[in-house]
């Protein structure tokens, strides 16, 4: 089978306008968060010497600067590397974590996948904001904890994706001609199931994106990442919170970068599982 | 429909008491000593094995899981809190505050999503399908702290729109400001001296029909608007979607056209025939919406210092109060278990064939 990136990006592109929409967001974000703090002439975390605190915007400090005496632009450009590497992380944890349990419980069955799925079901029973901040009161107030609770409380989505891909193609003959000749289940389940699940899963892992943004973004809001002077988009807004009425700029900003990056995976997200999704694509 | 009620009701048992588990091991889970951290720099090891003593964490593991079943899960008595108050008594008024909001919220989400979904599925294709689809994304991506940020900025007292437009603005925070607060009070204690019914925490109920007050009705009021507003936006958005999808759904069935060709008008297909098909998914939607709006109305109710369940699971984790925070986590996943055997229940009434089918098996 022979895939051309290109042509098909074109394609898909050109045929879901609101995707292409959501994939021009998230490309800015992560262009932003990747080259944003080389460029940026001033530091995130020091106050500059140049301005006072709440000065209003200048040719040098575009979005002025915060009570502290600090760069907004710095602090919201150092920001998006935080908030989207942090929901990056669980949300690779989320895939990892929840289609080895997926796989193991589908590949497996029988009271295994029984008690796999009854414990999937009771953990999507809870909402998952309220489950990530136990998770980070149990585990301690520490950034490296957001990862791990915002990466729990994603993984029994995948887990459930994952299943219903393993049962869809376990039974197929592919699968069966394969261990016919001998291959032992974790090969058959890296070579011959995974390759075939790899579309569902990049579907949902940027949806799950969105959702981790929004998540990562809460939590620090909260006061539940620990240090509250790295520059965060959700810990602006807690700062802007308790300086309301002086600090329109940076609530305006910080929370439309929140917007915008899950917008732009939602749409994006949406895009592709209408481009994968066979079942969607037949009934157009 | 008893049978189908029992059935379902039997399923619940295990699962609260998987609850009950979860939140025993939850508390012995959290890190950290509760009691040192509460005594903080003025540790005294005698009067710490007196905390320790008085909260029955001196017992062995055993020993506190039978006292923890029989206190919890059978008196539903969650003991006190580290200051010696009962915990009981913090949930006696942040339960209702948060059911207050949450169902204001859901009553706001209901009748908004549905309408713009029912909108959306009769224009499918059509610039209004685009609008709501559009603005329901845009509500399902919006950071909901951030919302109540601008909120506030535009609707308080000084805010923006009395800048620009004059608007006198509105509290933003709290649940009734002091002298509404007062009223209610005043109630308490008279109905502790047995002069005029108790008051239910609930602040429109009490506002309305056991103060009888008016402008306590509309301070109430004015006070739940804006963060019922804020936190029915992505449950407004969700439902709006479902609604959309399930009557999109059902829109090519026969009995649809079926109905068109004997002449029935198109407004009474869609709330006799269709609304009824869809029902199931809507009914869902909204069960686990509000069940979302109980437990997850964090971020709002900390942004309007609304006094309600999801900032006592704030304090409690801040403060490291585990068992404050267990029994917060007990209260909503309890909340959540009930709503989803009454979102099953409701199968039941909406469509005939869930209650034969489950009985034939």
């Amino acid at each position: 089978m022979h895939f051309e990136l290109t042509s098909w990006l074109r394609r898909f592109l050109t045929t879901h306008r609101a995707a292409a929409v959501g994939a021009t967001l998230v490309g800015i974000v992560l262009l932003i968060a990747l080259v944003g703090p080389i460029v940026s002439p001033h530091d995130a975390m020091d106050p500059v010497t140049d301005a006072d605190a709440y000065a209003p915007p200048s040719a040098s400090h575009w979005l002025g600067v915060d009570s502290q005496g600090r760069d907004i632009f710095a602090r919201l450009v150092a920001g998006a590397r935080t908030t989207l590497l942090i929901a990056l992380l669980a949300t690779v944890l989320s895939a990892v974590l929840g289609s080895i349990i997926g796989a193991v419980s589908g590949y497996a069955g029988g009271k295994t996948d029984f008690l796999l799925m009854r414990g999937v079901d009771f953990a999507m029973s809870f909402p998952g904001f309220l489950l990530a901040m136990v998770t980070v009161a149990v585990l301690g107030k520490q950034l490296s904890n957001v990862i791990w609770a915002v990466g729990l409380v994603g993984a029994p989505l995948f887990a459930r994706q994952m299943r219903a891909e393993v049962l869809r193609i376990a039974s197929r003959d592919f699968i069966l001609a394969a261990r016919a000749v001998g291959a032992g289940p974790v090969r058959v389940m890296l070579f011959h199931i995974l390759p075939n699940c790899v579309a569902p899963l990049i579907v949902l892992s940027t949806l799950a994106m969105g959702t981790a943004v929004l998540d990562v973004a809460g939590l620090m809001f909260l006061g539940l990442g620990g240090d509250p002077y790295q520059p965060e988009w959700g810990l602006m807004l807690k700062q802007a919170m308790e300086e309301l009425g002086r600090a329109d700029l940076q609530m305006t900003a910080a929370g439309g970068c929140i917007f915008i990056t899950v917008l732009g995976f939602n749409l994006l997200g949406d895009g592709l599982r209408d481009e994968f999704d066979p079942k969607i694509k037949a009934g157009k | 429909m008893l049978g189908y009620a029992l059935r379902r009701l039997a399923i619940a048992v295990p699962l609260l008491l998987a609850v009950l588990l979860a939140c025993f091991i939850l508390m012995h889970a959290l890190p950290g000593d509760p009691v040192t951290a509460h005594m903080g720099p003025k540790y005294d090891e005698e009067r710490a094995q007196a905390i320790r003593e008085r909260l029955g964490l001196d017992k062995p593991l055993l020993v506190q899981f039978g006292l923890f079943v029989r206190d919890v899960g059978l008196r539903f008595d969650f003991g006190d809190d580290m200051d010696g108050r009962s915990i009981n008594g913090h949930l006696a008024t942040h339960i209702p505050a948060t059911i207050e909001l949450a169902l204001a919220a859901m009553f706001i989400a209901t009748i908004v999503g549905i309408s713009a979904g029912v909108i959306a599925a009769g224009r499918a294709g059509k610039l209004r399908d685009a609008t709501v689809m559009t603005a329901s994304l845009a509500g399902v991506s919006l950071p909901i702290f951030w919302l109540g940020l601008l909120a506030q900025r535009c609707f308080r007292r000084g805010g923006l729109l009395s800048e620009w437009v004059g608007f006198a603005g509105v509290e933003v925070t709290g649940r009734a400001s002091d002298a509404t607060i007062l009223t209610f009070t005043q109630l308490e204690k008279a109905a502790a001296a047995d002069l005029g019914p108790a008051p239910t925490s609930f602040y429109l109920i009490d506002a309305a029909f056991i103060a009888r007050d008016w402008s306590a009705f509309t301070d109430v009021l004015t006070h739940l608007a804006l963060p019922a507003l804020v936190l029915a936006t992505v449950p407004t958005a969700m439902i709006a979607r479902i609604t959309r999808a399930a009557i999109g759904g059902e829109l090519n069935e026969d009995y649809v056209r079926t109905a068109r060709a004997k002449g029935v008008p198109r407004r009474r297909i869609m709330r006799r025939h269709i609304l009824r098909n869809a029902a199931i998914a809507i009914v869902t939607t909204l069960g686990a919406q509000l069940g979302y709006l109980l437990g997850g109305a964090v971020l709002t109710e900390t942004i309007f210092q609304w006094p309600g369940l999801g900032q006592f699971v704030v304090q409690s984790i801040l403060k490291q109060e585990h068992r404050q925070l267990m029994a917060a986590v007990f209260v909503i996943a309890i909340a959540f278990v009930l709503i989803n055997l009454l979102v099953d229940l409701s199968y039941g009434l909406i469509d005939p064939r869930v209650r034969l089918q489950r009985q034939n098996t």
